[in-house]
């Protein structure tokens, strides 16, 4: 063999080695896992529930969502006799996309958000930095090789310029923080949690936050999917009792047979999905509710409220940067090109049913009010007619809210038009990233679900 | 209506009502003498929590068409 030969066959190997993307593990033994916690400490109760969604939108979604939590901490209630910040009472993030920065800085880092965020992350020109380092011929070795791609590359700038390398198991236990991403062979939202990570048989643990950062907001064409394998089942691993029931629901209550399937498949099926390569969260659901949803139906929300003591007030408060570009083609008869159709086709599909999904949410929560006023009018009678052994709904009296925050419920015309025409990127302006955090907040003091709130925790 | 109503019950061997946390699935979400229950239409495990002196061990149900005041009534009884 020649000496050219060797040296070209050393250098792909190279190159083999140096493109290939941080993988999932399997599953180690249990260490902390990134699981809702059973109890609450510190300041956070059970009783007072508080989940807060943060929607897609880049930057933008990012700066929203940051105004919104400097808000929370600095809105002071009294609960149980104890004075706290109602960010003290956060109990879980769900988040997508540019929201994910957000609320994966704040897992991992806490109360440093408000002191080092912004620099780190909102005022830089992000896209910019990924594309110098698109333009790195050391890089171009890397992008060659079939297992590292543009999506891998943005990772790593996140796990160093970011988040400083953490994996999930440095995040906080509360509030839970829920990343979500979409998997792009069936259109369904993962979300990066251990009891997804199960299905995988992965350790959830070891994983870099930024890879799932990454994945929640890897804007369709612009970036490529991030990969997770799909390990091979523990010899013990077993369907949980919930799993169990939701697979035969098929004609009983097809949502929750629907949710099951779509989990558990990746263990039932691991032939047919040895991979799984995931995409922006925006393409499954671009306000992150319906993990929220999901965990009020059948999840960590239903068990808190079965506990004892359970829930006195859920707090659902939905931060949605959704935009409204300006409508450039129903003005004209001629058809959009392909570039056009291609960007809308990706784009388009995010944000729809948003209020759909807030709907659902609020109907939710005005079925609960509403049987516990039929349960509250009626005691008495039942009582007698079941010979004394009527019960009380399992956490009693709970005093559902949601809240919402969104651009258009900004009443001036001109300043709504502002916010609604951002656009969704890496790299805005100062001035736009100090005017979104400074509307966070202006929106909650707008919003009568929040100063009800408010006022009611701050009742004596 | 989003949910289905369960009321879930343990009874001595004198018919006396006994106090149990009360198991769904996989999680314990109330006390059987205490609450009754909110879940999703479908099918779920019930069982009750320890000492394990009851029998069925779990009961598989169907929950469908209950209400607030027409719940479903599962029973164990203590061996």
């Amino acid at each position: 063999m020649s000496c050219e030969r060797v040296s070209l066959l050393r250098l792909f190997a190279l190159v083999a080695v140096a493109g290939c993307a941080t993988l999932n593990d399997p599953l180690q033994t249990p260490g902390r896992e990134h699981r809702f916690p059973e109890e609450a400490s510190g300041k956070n109760t059970h009783s007072l529930f508080v989940c807060l969604t943060f929607s897609g939108g880049g930057t933008r979604a990012a700066a929203l969502s940051y105004g919104v939590l400097e808000k929370l901490r600095d809105t002071e209630i009294v609960w149980k006799d104890e004075t706290k910040t109602l960010l003290d009472e956060v109990d879980c993030i769900s988040s997508v996309s540019g929201g994910s920065f957000t609320s994966a800085y704040y897992g991992l880092f806490g109360d440093r958000l408000f002191t080092h965020f912004r620099s780190e992350f909102l005022d830089k020109n992000v896209e910019l930095a990924l594309f110098w380092r698109l333009l790195n011929p050391v890089n171009w070795f890397r992008l060659a090789s079939p297992y590292f791609s543009r999506i891998d590359l943005a990772a790593e700038y996140y796990d160093k310029h970011v988040f400083d390398h953490g994996t999930f198991a440095a995040l906080a236990e509360r509030p839970f923080v829920i990343i979500n991403a979409t998997n792009l062979a069936n259109g369904e939202r993962f979300s990066f949690t251990q009891e997804q990570f199960d299905f995988l048989a992965s350790d959830l643990g070891s994983y870099p936050v930024s890879r799932a950062v990454a994945a929640s907001s890897a804007f369709p064409f612009l970036l490529s999917p991030i990969t997770l394998k799909n390990h091979p089942n523990a010899p013990d691993f077993k369907l949980s009792r919930e799993y169990e029931g939701a697979l035969e629901d098929y004609d009983l209550n097809r949502r929750r047979y629907y949710w099951a399937k779509n989990r558990a498949m990746y263990a039932t099926d691991k032939e047919a999905l040895p991979w799984i390569h995931l995409m922006d969260g925006g393409l499954a659901d671009n306000i992150g509710l319906r993990p929220v949803e999901s965990a009020y139906r059948r999840g960590f929300i239903r068990t808190a409220m079965g506990k004892d003591p359970g829930i006195e007030k859920l707090v659902i408060l939905v931060v949605n940067a959704r935009t409204q570009g300006e409508d450039k083609i129903s003005g004209r008869r001629k058809s959009p090109g392909i570039f056009f159709v291609a960007n809308a086709t990706a784009t388009v599909a995010m944000g729809n049913y948003s209020n759909e999904s807030i709907q659902v949410m609020r109907d939710l929560a005005e079925a609960r009010e509403q049987v516990q006023g039929i349960l509250t009018d009626c005691e008495g009678e039942l009582g007698e007619c079941s010979g004394g052994r009527w019960r009380e709904l399992a956490s009693g009296e709970l005093a559902p809210s949601v809240i919402d925050v969104s651009f258009e419920a900004i009443s001036d015309p001109e300043r709504r038009k502002y916010f609604l025409e951002l656009p969704t990127s890496f790299k805005l302006s100062e001035e736009q990233v100090a005017k979104l955090i400074a509307v966070g907040p202006e929106l909650l003091d707008a919003s009568t679900d929040f100063t009800d709130l408010v006022a009611a925790l701050r009742a004596p | 209506m989003p949910f289905e109503y369960l009321i879930v019950e343990l009874f001595d061997r004198d018919g006396r009502e006994l106090s149990r946390r009360v198991k769904i699935d996989d999680d314990f979400l109330g006390q059987s003498d205490k609450h009754f229950f909110e879940i999703e239409r479908g099918t779920h495990f019930v069982s009750l929590g320890p000492p394990y002196n009851f029998t069925p061990e779990e009961r598989k149900i169907r929950l469908m068409d209950t209400t607030p005041t027409n719940p479903r009534m599962v029973r164990f009884d203590v061996v």
